[in-house]
């Protein structure tokens, strides 16, 4: 009954993949090299204690391995964390909301206006600093299809939701 | 509009029966915090551990008695216009207010206590945030039908209290899914015959699988017993241990063949399903009384499965997923064993309407998902598990033996994996031994994600996955353009879609 006296063209219907998307704040690349550098940071400073406070016999050779894999590990992240970057974006249509991510494995989640129960506007302590928000949009399809766009210039980001609520509360008149 | 009757007005206690009910309750929880202790007291019955047995058990009871009494004396309940008002707690009061129009299902249920003493305990259930159900744990018969008709009245008669957050339609919803009042025609009714199929066909590896750990404990101690013989004996014992573990294995498998049994037999001793205009109605078990209800709106998602010897039966059991928050997920899955295909298809009707095969278009999905898999299941444990254990001796090298078993299944899974795709909807078969099938309505979809591994990229493959309030459906390693064109046009169905998705 829904479409089946209304025969369509697949070819005429919007495409996503040809939708523009727009990028995450450039401070937010900050943040994130930041929260990376904290995490490796801390690692150092719980294996250096270890090294000092404790007695355990490591040989030399083994602490050659531990620093070089610390040291990989740590470039490897802040190589990751600059692609994640490049690679997140999101796209407002008409209709859905679009976030993508994912260096290796890449995911593009799109939730129509009309499935959205709700939209918050979020902000940590370091985000604060740097004037980012982020907004979390959640629909009824468990956590999931929840979308969480990170990163966003705290304009942005109010402006966003309430385009959002605006086109929620008219589909539901 | 008629107003309550005075008795509900007032502030009121549950049946004394309720300090039974919490009692046994309290008890469990006791006991159950309490077994690590009592396993040890097991293990070394020389230790003075009677005192603390006994100790346990007198205070198990002691607390629960007290803790029952003060729930029950400590809790009120009454019912005002428009919403039900409880009141609990000792030194911290808390007060809760349900407004009707956010109930969602009311049911009673019973379990052995409650049909000794002919009560049912009351579940208000509101759908939405966690923590939001309210159990009324014991009341008479008459009181509960005297609450719940007047909930229902009142639903009807203050329909526009949140007019702002939901939609007209939905009212109607909430009141359609309080269980009807009148049930409707009997569906699907397992006899003893049906049942005891349902039970022979259940998943026995599983409940050997609970017990697998213990016998992996035997043959250690077996190694253990072997290294300390001298080396003709060994051939002996070695012949011995073969023996008891098969016997043991056997054992294990008879006595998880009698545990599924009875576990059938108590959960779904004379199941019905029962179809009525507004939905359907599960009532089964033998000691405790359950009764589970869907109505056609708020399904979101239909599966059915057998496994190989249900399909020698030609049994399927079948599953109604309903919309509900993700805490309650499998608590509101209908499921209806010893279905046949009869009944799966009377089902399918109602949630799709003209459901005709010719609409579809069906798909496989890319073969080289047979590679992946013998990857991920094969080659990777088959090399870890075979280096280890070659590191011992030469037999690790069976383990590669591994890698062609997986490939095997692994052509097969791929072989039966179909989907076929029509304006309306969706509907797949899959499984490997047994059959799966779901079917799903694109207006019903709440979410849609589309996921790439690096590989899939190289491929030009990719995995899509629609998200709706019932659990998800997911199509693996399907072509990137189709998984695109699939994408967009499932978006353009839900977001032209009028109808509510519940």
């Amino acid at each position: 009954m829904l479409f089946q006296n209304n025969p369509i063209d697949l070819t005429t219907l919007p495409q996503l993949e040809d939708t523009p998307m727009e990028r995450l704040s450039p401070a937010y690349l900050t943040v994130s090299y930041l929260g990376t550098a904290i995490f490796f940071f801390m690692l150092a400073l719980v294996l250096t204690a270890i090294h000092f406070f404790t007695d355990f016999d490591v040989p030399f050779r083994v602490k050659l391995v531990i620093i070089s894999a610390w040291l990989f590990l740590f470039l490897f992240s802040l190589w990751h964390t600059y692609m994640d970057f490049q690679l997140q974006g999101f796209a407002i249509r008409e209709r859905d909301l679009t976030y993508r991510s994912g260096v290796f494995f890449r995911s593009t989640t799109v939730i129509p206006y009309n499935r959205i129960q709700h939209a918050e506007v979020k902000q940590g302590p370091i985000e604060r600093k740097f004037d980012l928000q982020r907004l979390e949009i959640y629909s009824a399809g468990g956590a999931g299809s929840d979308l969480y766009i990170p990163g966003l210039p705290g304009y942005r980001a109010d402006q966003l939701r309430d385009y959002i609520i605006e086109k929620v509360g008219k589909h539901e008149q | 509009m008629n107003s309550s009757p005075s008795s509900l007005r007032e502030e009121t206690r549950q049946s004394p029966v309720a300090i039974i009910i919490i009692l046994q309750r309290l008890f469990v929880i006791i006991i159950k915090s309490a077994w690590p202790v009592l396993i040890f007291y097991f293990i070394n019955p020389e230790s003075k551990f009677e005192y603390f047995v006994a100790l346990i058990g007198i205070g198990a009871v002691a607390l629960s008695t007290v803790g029952s009494l003060i729930s029950y004396f400590n809790f009120y309940f009454r019912l005002e216009e428009t919403e039900l008002v409880m009141r609990s707690g000792l030194f911290n009061k808390t007060f809760r207010t349900i407004p009707f129009d956010r109930i969602q299902t009311i049911s009673f249920t019973q379990n052995i206590i409650h049909r000794i003493f002919n009560v049912v305990q009351l579940d208000l259930d509101t759908a939405g945030s966690s923590g939001s159900e309210l159990a009324i744990k014991a009341l008479s018969h008459s009181k509960a039908n005297e609450i719940k008709s007047f909930i229902l009245d009142r639903k009807e008669a203050f329909p526009t209290q949140h007019e702002e957050n939901e939609m007209p339609q939905k009212l109607e919803d909430t009141h359609q899914s309080v269980i009807p009042e009148k049930p409707g025609n009997t569906l699907l009714h397992l006899s003893i015959k049906d049942l005891l199929k349902v039970g022979v066909s259940q998943n026995h590896l599983r409940t050997v699988g609970i017990m697998v750990a213990f016998i992996f404990g035997l043959t250690q101690y077996a190694e253990d017993l072997l290294s300390k013989e001298k080396e003709e004996e060994i051939w002996l014992l070695l012949f011995g241990s073969v023996v008891i573990i098969t016997t043991l294995i056997v054992l294990l498998f008879v006595a998880a063949f009698f545990l599924s049994l009875i576990n059938t037999v108590l959960k779904y001793y004379n199941l019905r399903l029962l179809a009525s205009e507004r939905g359907y109605t599960i009532t089964a078990g033998l000691f405790t009384k359950t009764e589970q209800s869907a109505q056609h709106q708020k399904i979101q998602l239909l599966e059915w499965r057998n496994n190989p010897i249900k399909r020698f039966f030609g049994i399927y059991t079948l599953y109604l997923k309903q919309a509900a928050s993700a805490a309650l997920n499998r608590k509101r899955t209908l499921v209806v064993p010893g279905c046949y295909l009869s009944h799966i298809k009377a089902v399918r009707a109602s949630y799709f309407s003209n459901f005709n095969t010719a609409d579809f278009s069906e798909y496989a999905i890319s073969p080289l998902i047979v590679g992946r898999i013998v990857l991920y299941l094969g080659v990777v444990p088959a090399l870890i598990f075979g280096t280890l254990y070659f590191l011992k001796t030469w037999w690790g090298l069976l383990l590669l033996g591994w890698i062609p078993v997986v490939w095997f299944f692994a052509r097969i899974y791929y072989q039966k994996w179909r989907y076929a795709i029509s304006s309306k909807g969706v509907y797949l078969t899959k499984g490997f031994l047994g059959q799966r099938a779901a079917i799903l309505l694109w207006y019903k979809v709440q979410s849609v994600k589309l996921k790439q591994s690096p590989f899939q990229r190289r491929k030009d493959l990719a995995t899509l996955e629609f998200s709706t309030a019932g659990g998800n459906l997911t199509l693996p390693y399907i072509s990137l353009t189709q998984a695109e064109a699939l994408r967009d046009y499932v978006l353009y169905a839900v977001e032209r879609s009028t109808n509510d998705w519940m």
